[in-house]
């Protein structure tokens, strides 16, 4: 029995190996596709991986918001500034839309002027009420610092951006206010006082990744990790493209009718075919983890898994190990 | 007197959505090292009784056995002493013709330097041995012909079965295959063989028997007594009407 099995594994790999266009639909079409769609991918999953926002800044106020809003975006780390100089807000708003940046960032003249009266106001209102001083009815300007957007950005990045400054400018206030109350408190009471200094928040956030954690190592996704297997699985599929097309020759030919008539059953035949197949699997398998660990490298790319013995296992998780 | 190699009794075969059965009550004894011929019109159910017998197909009702062994019981078995030889080229074209040999001899047992001499011997015998190593997809039809009928002889079967051996082939082809068939039935094979060609079974037939309509409608013992005279006994008995 196990030598007619072998007999068919053996029929079924010499007509693959003599039929030219199945091992291009089997081997080089996978090889094509991986290539196109890894580089073409390559540039979006580079931006989502990096978490990087280009941001062009134009500082019109000079003043303590302008410096301190530029600081703290620098702190944040998700953002690769630029400085737009001297550039106006239509020249600003063009080198967005080209796509040269992805945000642009303008903190308008007399923001930390604002800040300032705003603070000056909100402290007369609060120590009034303890002195008994009157306090101005009018309140103070507004201010916004200006966020212009490319409107092909994804929704996250722009998320990100406008959390960031929403959080430089709460603590700018914050910090001011503080400022402002350290001297109205040094005024009533006659006392050199501590400096109030901003504190970190009382209930804070502790971020954790669901995986790769424990080991050490930091998951990512990459254009190499995300198209490798999943053009490996596609190419899977046309293995099903040549069983079917080998049995249906198989049958119009009359071989099936011959083969009905000689010893073996249909068991023995269908172990010889999955066998021959899974084969074809397994090499499918290997050659386009081997693309991805030495051929889409030289064209740039990630490569998949640190070390050969990693691609399976990478392919198994679904996920890249850097 | 000795008992018969094939034994075939009420034989009927249905096929889904037809009106009338293939084969209608067909009885059928095969005694060993005869050489038998199943003529009939196109139509008659020749194909489809031999496909029964072989076990390609599954009869409606009736019983087939091949050396005392029913088909329905253990067909593994009589695979190893029936050789079938089909209609169509029934070749991997895509291989070579040693390859396809290898290929089957292995399924019927074969293996070695054993199934490699076999090989060879009907390879020569037949003409084909310098070119065994070509692609079966680039010979003509003669040549795939007769690697067709060498691939059913690679096990030495006790009866042979073939369906229409000789269609669309050459003069000189098709005389190699009646002289190796000849030769294999005079070393004690049984042959079953289909056609209607009413010349090469008076040439090469011990019995014959006419079918039609799915059933034995007459028999023609040794047909080389009575030759020039089949037609006229096998038009007597299926009638002139044009068939489908």
């Amino acid at each position: 029995m196990l030598r007619r099995i072998i007999a068919h594994i053996r029929k079924e790999l010499l007509l693959l190996v003599r039929d030219r266009a199945g091992l291009a639909l089997l081997y080089v079409m996978p090889i094509v596709l991986v290539s196109i769609m890894a580089v073409v991918q390559d540039a979006p999953f580079r931006d989502f991986a990096d978490k990087q926002v280009k941001v062009l800044f134009r500082d019109l106020d000079g003043g303590v918001v302008g410096e301190k809003v530029r600081a703290g975006m620098d702190i944040a780390g998700s953002f690769t500034i630029t400085d737009a100089g001297t550039l106006s807000e239509e020249e600003i708003k063009e080198e967005v839309r080209k796509g040269h940046h992805q945000v642009a960032v303008i903190v308008p003249a007399g923001a930390s002027k604002v800040l300032l009266d705003r603070s000056a106001h909100a402290m007369d209102g609060l120590f009034g009420q303890i002195t008994g001083d009157s306090v101005a009815p009018i309140q103070p300007d507004s201010a916004f610092v200006r966020m212009i957007v490319d409107p092909t950005v994804k929704h996250a990045f722009r998320e990100l951006s406008r959390g960031a400054l929403i959080r430089i400018l709460a603590g700018l206030s914050s910090e001011q206010l503080l400022v402002d109350m350290h001297a109205r408190m040094e005024a009533i009471t006659g006392d050199t006082l501590e400096p109030l200094k901003l504190m970190a928040p009382f209930i804070g956030v502790d971020q954790r990744l669901a995986a790769g954690e424990t080991s050490g190592v930091l998951i990512a996704s990459d254009s190499t990790q995300h198209n490798v297997p999943a053009w490996t699985i596609f190419a899977m599929f046309f293995t099903v493209v040549m069983l079917a097309g080998n049995m249906v020759k198989e049958r119009n030919s009359g071989c099936m009718a011959r083969l009905l008539t000689m010893p073996g059953g249909v068991a023995e035949r269908i172990l010889g075919r999955a066998v021959a197949y899974l084969f074809i699997c397994v090499t499918q398998l290997g050659v386009l983890l081997a693309m991805g660990h030495w051929v889409l490298p030289v064209w740039g790319l990630p490569r998949i898994g640190a070390r050969p013995c990693e691609g399976p296992c990478t392919f198994a998780a679904g996920g890249g190990v850097h | 007197m000795s008992a018969p190699v094939i034994r075939v009794q009420g034989l009927v075969k249905r096929y889904r959505n037809a009106d009338e059965p293939a084969v209608n009550g067909m009885d059928l004894e095969v005694m060993p090292g005869e050489f038998l011929g199943l003529l009939g019109p196109n139509g008659a159910g020749k194909t489809t009784i031999i496909s029964i017998i072989t076990g390609v197909r599954q009869a409606t009702s009736g019983t087939v056995s091949i050396q005392g062994i029913p088909i329905t019981r253990d067909a593994h078995e009589v695979h190893r002493i029936i050789g079938y030889v089909p209609q169509d080229i029934a070749l991997y074209e895509a291989l070579t013709a040693r390859e396809n040999l290898t290929f089957f001899g292995e399924l019927l047992g074969l293996s070695g330097q054993r199934l490699r001499q076999r090989a060879d011997e009907l390879l020569e015998r037949t003409g084909l041995l310098a070119r065994a190593g070509e692609r079966v997809k680039d010979w003509s039809g003669g040549m795939k012909r007769r690697l067709n009928l060498i691939v059913a002889l690679l096990h030495e079967p006790a009866i042979l079965f073939l369906d229409e051996p000789t269609v669309g082939i050459d003069v000189q082809s098709r005389a190699a295959i009646w002289e190796l068939l000849h030769e294999i039935n005079a070393t004690g094979t049984t042959v079953v063989y289909t056609s209607h060609h009413l010349e090469e079974a008076e040439r090469l037939c011990s019995r014959v028997v006419i079918i039609d309509n799915g059933r034995a409608v007459g028999e023609v013992s040794d047909p080389q007594a009575h030759k020039g005279h089949l037609e006229e006994t096998f038009l007597r008995m299926t009638g002139r009407g044009l068939r489908d």
